[in-house]
């Protein structure tokens, strides 16, 4: 890879007894869409949680563009160009969902937050719901308004964690859709999913985690034949 | 150097109606989610409750111990289904409702109290007023001592129950994870509302304790709810065994200023270290005090 | 007419019959309305922190003692300054102040904030009650001036700026958005790029500044201060369930909710001349709040009813006239 966008190292997080994420390391290139898959429990909500600065590593490095930004705040970390999604939606509760858009460009763009807040309202399709108080959508919207305000800070790199889940077929299509066209104009993704068929169409290369380690690394066609990874989803073979 | 030993004496003593104060308050935390802004007021009730039967029966303080259990018991179980709607409504900010809603009770019984019984201050003497003990230089007062054994015995009895009842394991597991409680056939409601009782009994009972060995005025409230405070911030919220330490801490912090600083100062410095606590001591916190 | 209009004349009237109040009416009615704009800057004050960003404060009383000691210390024999000199000084401290014991004090949460607030603020009574600057428990006497008109226009003016100040910055700027996106969910703010630890704290001075410098005119007003009269746990008590009562999070929801608990104070005042029982009204109406009206008194009154009322003021032509049910309702 010549330059990494992102290049993870040596990282380890532990929860009191429990190593949630044990000397995890890889890189991920400009304009990649990663996947991550693994387990319940293998540490992957923990790793998106260290890469944004919600938590911070016992050791490692994280190097964004160049950067260290080990152990730096979240705030200083979004405004880098990171953006992220959570498994539980996020979204700001009393706010309206034209609100929790304008919201997230306070720190950006601010001139122009209602001319994108209107695109990514259309886009998304949450037009009709635009006035709606945020905990009175349906979690399906939720996860589609947090995309929405991820997307309205235009981060160069985006984490989104499992972003479909919970959101009806339609819907899905057309999340995917924005990724897509997304990468093209120049971002990049880390998915963290379990819907493996999203995961082969979606992602150009897919990291396994087990146990907070990547276990695997590689195109689905390599992780799907790799034993680890089957051991991992299915148990060894008894024979 | 006996000063030195019968102020720490004089402070374990005391610290033994701390740790039953705030085992009741931590334990109603850990069941109920709740931080009970009115564990103090629980204690100026049950000191005046306990002065008005011990003048209208004259039976001694300690016999009352019991009725007074039973009284605030009953008042607690009714008054936890109210905590708990709150606490669990799907309003936003069901936690600082709750506090508010707390606060608010505590109000209805300190503006009560002033209101019924005035500013005056109220004290209950018992048979063992008048007896000390002596040994080895020092002198405890009967009273302390048979408070402290109270509060010795009724934490055994809270820990005996919490770890050898199957009530108690309900209880844990409640205060563990209400989700997997419910669906391991636990009534959650039930057993939180009977926790909170309890924790009210337990309260009501120190109080009268409390007005025995000091006196009761409605204004005292404040400050035994800033004690039950002070004891479980120190313990680290949660921790039932941190409690059992920081309580006779308390005591002894508390006795120590007295003598050798000066009984004005007691509170400020208590308040400062409560302060200073929550503010620098993150383990025990970590988990729920921050964001 | 629209109802841009309907309200800007609303407005205009209100302040002009406001501004000419103590032309008119006696000096009892003039101190009630006194102090209704003091408790209704209070509350804003409290909101700010409370409502906007989510942070149960228990410790503003400190604040407003620290603003009418300030007043009755700088004010006294030893330095002898004017009241505008004292007044300065006395929100300066209180914002140095907020922000050192802010810093550290808004990085615990909910129930732990409220905590440590209140032991800071009962720290400060007792630091009032044992030094001698202060008076002791004796308190301090400030010069004395006999004019309710001032009284009622520094606390009017006082009020006045506090809600200003607020709308721009609450309701039309960047910052009210921060902050209500602290209180909604702090981490993903933090996510997209909002200094939180800042923001708090920006958010925890300016309140302090506020209630410091009502604290200030209130000593002036009343001339005699001690540690019970501003640093007691009732000053945050009320202040608190003001806001709750009103609307937390909304503007005038606190301005409601004081000017209907004043009046409900100076009524327990005048008919039973105490005001322990009121301290009971205040518990219940937070009970109450809490239980059946958590978004306040502001929330009875939506924007559909307030369409109704301009109905009924004048046919709009894109409105249709209200059923007989809606207007029932």
């Amino acid at each position: 890879m010549s330059t990494p966008l992102l290049a993870v190292e040596g990282l380890r997080k532990t929860f009191g007894g429990i190593v949630a994420v044990n000397g995890v390391r890889f890189q991920v290139a400009p304009q990649e869409i990663v996947g991550i898959i693994g387990p319940n429990g293998s540490g992957k909500s923990t790793l998106f949680n260290l890469i944004s600065g919600v938590l911070r590593p016992d050791a490692g490095r994280i190097i964004f563009r160049g950067q260290d930004i080990t152990g730096w705040k979240p705030h200083q970390i979004a405004r880098l160009g990171i953006g992220r999604t959570f498994q539980i939606p996020a979204v700001f509760t009393t706010m309206t969902a034209w609100d929790n858009l304008l919201t997230a460009a306070v720190e950006a763009d601010w001139a122009h937050a209602p001319q994108r807040a209107e695109q990514l309202l259309a886009l998304l399709t949450l037009d009709a719901v635009r006035d709606v108080r945020a905990n009175s959508l349906s979690g399906g919207q939720q996860k589609l308004l947090e995309l929405g305000r991820v997307l309205m800070r235009n981060p160069t790199l985006i984490l989104l964690d499992e972003v479909t889940a919970g959101v009806h077929p339609t819907l899905r299509t057309v999340m995917l859709d924005v990724v897509r066209e997304l990468r093209r104009s120049g971002t990049t993704f880390l998915v963290i999913e379990h819907d493996m068929e999203l995961v082969r169409t979606l992602c150009d290369r897919i990291l396994v985690m087990d146990f907070g380690e990547v276990i695997a690394s590689g195109t689905f066609a390599e992780i799907a034949a790799h034993p680890d990874v089957i051991e991992a989803y299915l148990g060894r073979r008894v024979s | 150097m006996t000063l030195f030993i019968q102020t720490i004496a004089n402070g374990l003593l005391l610290g033994g109606l701390y740790v039953a104060l705030a085992i009741g308050f931590a334990l109603a935390f850990g069941v109920l989610d709740v931080v009970d802004f009115a564990v103090g007021q629980w204690v100026m009730l049950g000191g005046f409750i306990g002065y008005f039967l011990w003048k209208w029966t004259g039976i001694d303080p300690f016999l009352l111990l019991p009725a007074v259990f039973v009284l605030f018991g009953g008042a607690g179980y009714l008054l936890a289904p109210l905590i708990m709607r709150v606490r669990t409504s799907r309003y936003a900010r069901p936690e600082l409702m709750v506090l508010a809603f707390t606060f608010g009770i505590a109000l209805i019984m300190r503006g009560g109290a002033l209101t019924a019984w005035g500013f005056n201050t109220r004290s209950i003497s018992t048979g063992l007023g008048g007896v000390t003990l002596q040994g080895g230089g020092i002198a405890l007062p009967g009273l302390r001592v048979a408070a402290f054994g109270f509060a010795l015995a009724a934490v055994g009895l809270f820990f005996l129950i919490l770890y050898r009842t199957r009530f108690g394991l309900a209880v844990r597991a409640v205060a563990q994870n209400k989700q997997s409680a419910r669906l391991m056939g636990i009534d959650v409601e039930r057993v939180s509302a009977l926790v909170y009782a309890l924790y009210a009994g337990l309260t009501g009972m120190v109080g009268v304790l409390m007005a025995a060995i000091y006196s009761v005025t409605p204004e005292v409230g404040v400050r035994y709810t800033l004690f039950a405070f002070f004891v479980v911030v120190l313990a680290g919220m949660g921790s039932i065994a941190g409690v059992l330490i920081a309580g006779f801490v308390l005591g002894v912090l508390e006795a120590l200023t007295a003598v050798y600083v000066s009984g004005t100062l007691t509170f400020l410095v208590v308040f400062a270290v409560l302060y200073l606590s929550l503010i620098l001591f993150p383990q025990g916190l970590a988990r729920r005090g921050r964001s | 007419m629209t109802w841009a209009h309907v309200r800007r004349g609303l407005a205009l009237a209100g302040l002009l019959v406001l501004l000419s109040l103590p032309f008119w009416v006696n000096a009892y009615i003039l101190r009630i309305a006194t102090g209704i704009f003091l408790w209704a800057g209070l509350a804003c004050a409290w909101n700010i922190v409370g409502g906007y960003a989510g942070y149960i404060s228990f410790g503003h009383s400190a604040f407003f003692g620290i603003g009418a000691y300030a007043a009755g210390i700088l004010m006294g024999e030893r330095f002898g300054l004017p009241f505008a000199g004292a007044l300065v000084v006395g929100v300066a401290a209180a914002g140095v102040i907020a922000a050192l014991i802010g810093w550290p004090t808004l990085r615990l949460r909910g129930a732990y904030f409220a905590i440590a607030t209140w032991a800071f603020a009962e720290m400060v009574l007792q630091l009032a009650n044992v030094l001698r600057i202060t008076g002791g428990t004796a308190g301090l006497t400030l010069p004395p001036l006999l004019d309710e008109r001032l009284f009622y226009f520094l606390m009017l003016g006082g009020a006045v700026l506090t809600y200003g100040l607020c709308f721009v910055l609450l309701e039309r700027s960047r910052f009210g958005y921060r902050l209500k996106a602290i209180r909604d969910n702090e981490i993903a703010a933090e996510t997209l790029g909002i200094d939180t630890t800042r923001v708090k704290l920006q958010a925890f001075v300016l309140s302090a500044a506020i209630t410091a410098a009502f604290g200030a005119i209130y000593a002036y007003w009343i001339t005699f201060i001690n540690p019970t009269s501003v640093l007691a746990g009732d000053i945050t008590d009320q202040m608190v369930v003001m806001a709750l009562l009103g609307g937390l999070g909304h503007l005038w929801g606190p301005a409601i909710g004081a000017a209907s608990m004043y009046l409900v104070n100076r009524l327990f005042w005048s008919l039973w001349g105490n005001t322990t029982a009121y301290i009971v009204v205040l518990g219940v109406v937070i009970a109450l709040v809490v239980l059946f009206l958590p978004d306040g008194l502001v929330s009875l009154w939506p924007r559909t009813r307030r369409l109704q009322v301009l109905r009924a003021l004048g046919p709009h032509p894109q409105q249709e006239r209200p059923t007989v049910a809606e207007e029932q309702r």
